[in-house]
């Protein structure tokens, strides 16, 4: 983690030295809507708000949270086509919603079509079956399956339910992929034993903690924090990852010294674990991990080339 | 942590929550002061005929979101209020019954039938004394139910029912409210189907947005909260605008009250109605525990029990019910007030609202989030804090203290709401519009909010014109996506399978029995009009 943080760091320092000095002059010419892709309540809209309150108090901007769901934050990148390129309209989403969202063509966007701003955090996802079913490997899993029914697995995202579908297809075991409204619905859904195991992106370190669930497989391109033996998708013969990062966005052709100054500013709350935001992060998703300028553009454009090729994968 | 642990727990989220303000240094806890606030505001809003307490839920349910904003700390303070508001508007709708012969809200109608017979007898005082008596014991044993029932309900839930059972108890659901509200099934099914076809719009798991005709405005769909205060507000504001164009008269025409004898209640003359209230009471809760079916029916059969007892027991010469007898507003108000806390047992315990009031409870925990009232709330995990599991006996804390207030205050607060019975309906009408507007544009400041609201606002009073019930239209829209949601993951969970709604003897039973209600229903409306 510290290694990420410390890349994180240095991007952020890299764009702040290019654009301090075009931030350092903008400031919002009115007052800012805030979208947040997420329902109002949970984790991911708290940190959307904590950001937004910290901004205000820091900067003395007018900010007005907005919670614009759907589709893995599609529908508030579609709500932000058109909208003022000034600084005063941007969002918190996933960085899913640009790769895999945009990749197969169908919402009529590419990641061109929107300015990223900065990350806040990469969620740590995880393939998580409960305790109750004393699966303590991904081969214990493996082994069921294969001598029982078809496994019912949640997926949170399209993207997630691509790549849980391809780590069926190596395991050779058949799967039944259901979708499911978020991480709490996840966790609803695998302790009411409706579903046998599911990807979670973070929502399940308390119970993983408290011995009530078992990470079998880290999601990400990295070691999990909370169970760092756990098998990598590359370990299991899947080309993929589920580096999924929360970031704010703009509309397209954003002004670029709004852009540059709402990335310092927010890497700044973000990574600092006294403020509310900061410490949200640390509580929930580990960490903050703040990615900025030509770095994030450089993992947006690789995320969308992979994601194409996944989508063809999963349709073999 | 254990059981015990957790209504500790709720207790002290309530008492050791943020303060309102300090009393003599001693913090005073935000949500009692906000139950408090709602008890008072309900029994106003119940005296005051033409407006109801989901009226007053409605309307101030989006103004305290936008104060309290979208944090788990607001739940408790603004969940606390609504209950305050569903607890007083039940004992503030005796007052204009007993007084002046006008019921507050609709399930009052029955109090009229002796309670005003007692106050043209100088007995006014002695009545609301027992109105009070019986409405917040009813209100107290419903409560009690509801503690002890929804988890129950909830671990049967959780324990029997996968994907199509959850599927399949919808569809129950609906079909039983669409079947039972409103007297009519055909409409009933009709309402229903509108709500869902208009929750329906602009979501979808494509990208196309559903059914928006192309258009930017619908493509996001309607938010839950211009449907419902359009057509549950705005469509009976307009109703009775048009009411009002008829009759041209006011409501506060109102004869004078005088008093005469004795207006306490004596331990004897309690003694007497007690078992009004109890008979009442059971029916009531079992009656609100049942999704859709409502106050007014409950009062009815009360108030019909009660009076196959009066009979059989009356002493002579006492009065009989409908002449002034103080056992029909016992019967009566026990039994409408002990709705109000079992109807909460289909909404902990599945999610499901029976009724309008427990429609705002689910709108509460849906906006502001943190808390999904269903089955999985009452995991008593020990390892973990089930934080949703502390949130309900927090609420079952406030349900507690509002019982507390309305014992306490209750009846002085009844004898000071006759003012509000005197409120014109010209001078109410426009503030009750105006303030349906203020709190949708509170909660989504846009124009095109407003005009989804006045819409649908058009669409209810256009419902309420021919006779049919918005509410299957408000629950349909409330349920539209848990029921889509919960038909996709059973289709996904069974592999792809179209039938999986015959998958077991649950859903099967459960899709038997929405067939059977509707078709009951029917029969039994086409029996009614033979006999009329």
């Amino acid at each position: 983690m510290k290694k990420f943080l410390a890349l994180g760091a240095l991007a952020l320092g890299y764009s702040i030295a290019a654009t301090a000095s075009l931030a350092e002059d903008w400031t919002p010419p009115g007052p800012i809507t805030m979208h947040i892709a997420f329902p109002p309540g949970g984790g991911s809209d708290s940190q959307g708000r904590l950001i937004a309150e910290e901004l205000e108090t820091r900067y003395g901007w007018t900010i007005t949270p907005q919670n614009t769901p759907g589709k893995a934050g599609l529908i508030m990148a579609k709500e932000m086509q058109g909208a003022p390129t000034d600084g005063t309209v941007f969002g918190l989403g996933i960085s899913e919603a640009l790769d895999y969202g945009m990749a197969d063509g169908t919402a009529g966007m590419t990641p061109d079509d929107v300015t990223p701003i900065v990350t806040t955090t990469l969620a740590e996802v995880a393939f998580v079956v409960p305790a109750s079913k004393g699966w303590k490997t991904f081969d214990d899993f493996v082994a069921a399956a294969m001598a029982g029914e078809p496994m019912r697995v949640g997926a949170i995202t399209p993207k997630i339910a691509d790549v849980t579908y391809l780590m069926g297809k190596e395991a050779g075991i058949e799967m039944n992929i259901t979708m499911v409204q978020g991480g709490r619905g996840m966790l609803n859904a695998l302790y009411a034993g409706d579903l046998d195991a599911g990807f979670v992106a973070g929502a399940h370190s308390r119970g993983v903690e408290a011995g009530e669930l078992v990470e079998l497989v880290s999601g990400m391109s990295r070691p999990l924090s909370l169970t760092p033996d756990a098998p990598l998708l590359a370990d299991l013969g899947v080309p993929f990852n589920l580096d999924i990062y929360f970031m704010y966005f703009g509309p397209k052709d954003m002004d670029g010294a709004a852009q540059a100054k709402l990335a310092q500013s927010i890497s700044e709350i973000v990574l600092d674990d006294t403020t509310k935001a900061g410490a949200l992060l640390e509580a929930n998703f580990g960490g903050a991990e703040a990615i900025s300028g030509e770095a994030l553009q450089a993992f947006i454009d690789a995320s969308f080339v992979s994601a194409k090729d996944l989508m063809q994968a999963a349709s073999e | 942590m254990q059981p015990l642990d957790y209504i500790a727990a709720g207790i002290q989220a309530v008492i050791f929550g943020p303060a309102a303000f300090e009393l003599l240094g001693v913090p005073v806890p935000l949500t009692l002061v906000m139950v408090f606030a709602g008890v008072v505001t309900g029994i106003l809003v119940g005296a005051t005929p033409g407006l109801a307490g989901p009226m007053a839920m409605a309307i101030s349910l989006p103004i305290l979101i936008s104060f309290f904003g979208y944090n788990v700390e607001a739940l408790l303070p603004v969940l606390g209020f609504l209950i305050g508001i569903m607890k007083g508007a039940t004992l503030g709708g005796a007052v204009p019954a007993i007084l002046f012969n006008t019921p507050g809200t609709p399930d009052a109608y029955m109090t009229t039938l002796d309670g005003y017979p007692l106050t043209k007898k100088g007995q006014s005082r002695k009545a609301l004394k027992v109105a009070h008596l019986s409405s917040v014991s009813g209100d107290t044993f419903s409560d009690i139910a509801l503690f002890v029932c929804a988890p129950f309900v909830a671990l049967m839930v959780e324990r029997h029912l996968d994907f199509p059972e959850k599927t399949a108890l919808l569809i129950l659901s609906l079909s039983f409210i669409a079947a039972v509200i409103g007297g009519s099934p055909g409409k009933g099914l009709i309402s229903v189907a509108l709500g869902l076809i208009a929750v329906f719009i602009g979501g979808g798991e494509d990208f196309y947005p559903r059914l928006s005709l192309g258009t930017d405005a619908l493509a996001g769909g309607f938010s839950i909260m211009t449907a419902i205060l359009g057509v549950l507000i705005v469509g009976a504001v307009l109703k009775e605008y048009e009411d009002l164009w008829h009759r041209s008269n006011l409501s506060g025409t109102c004869e004078r009250i005088v008093d005469n004898g004795d207006q306490r209640l004596t331990r004897a003359e309690i003694l007497r109605i007690a078992p009004y209230i109890g008979q009442s009471s059971i029916v009531g809760t079992i009656i609100g525990a049942l999704p859709g079916i409502g106050t007014t029916l409950a009062a009815a059969l009360g108030y019909q029990l009660g009076r196959a007892r009066h009979e059989r027991r009356r002493p002579e010469g006492a009065p009989a019910f409908g002449e002034g007898a103080i056992e029909g507003v016992a019967a009566t108000e026990a039994a409408n007030s002990s709705v109000s806390g079992s109807n909460l047992i289909p909404v902990l315990g599945l999610g499901i609202p029976g009724n309008a009031a427990a429609v705002f409870i689910i709108l509460a925990t849906d906006s502001i989030g943190g808390f999904t009232p269903g089955p999985s709330v009452f995991r008593f995990s020990e390892s973990v804090v089930n934080t949703e599991l502390v949130l309900v006996f927090g609420l079952f804390t406030a349900m507690l203290f509002a019982n507390l207030v309305n014992w306490t205050f209750g009846g002085a607060f009844m004898r000071a709401a006759t003012v509000m019975v005197r409120a014109p309906k010209r001078t109410l009408l426009p503030v009750v519009l105006l303030l349906t507007f203020t709190a949708v544009y509170a909660q989504e400041p846009s124009m095109e909010s407003l005009w989804f609201t006045l819409g649908f606002g058009i669409l209810g009073y256009l419902m309420r014109k021919v006779d049919m019930s918005p509410l299957p239209f408000v629950i349909a829209f409330v349920l539209g996506g848990s029921l889509e949601n919960s038909a996709r993951q059973a289709f996904s969970a069974t592999g792809g399978d179209p039938y999986f709604l015959f998958s077991s003897w649950i859903s099967i039973f459960f899709l038997a029995g929405s067939v059977v209600t509707v078709v009951l229903a029917l029969r039994q409306k086409r029996t009614d009009s033979t006999q009329a």
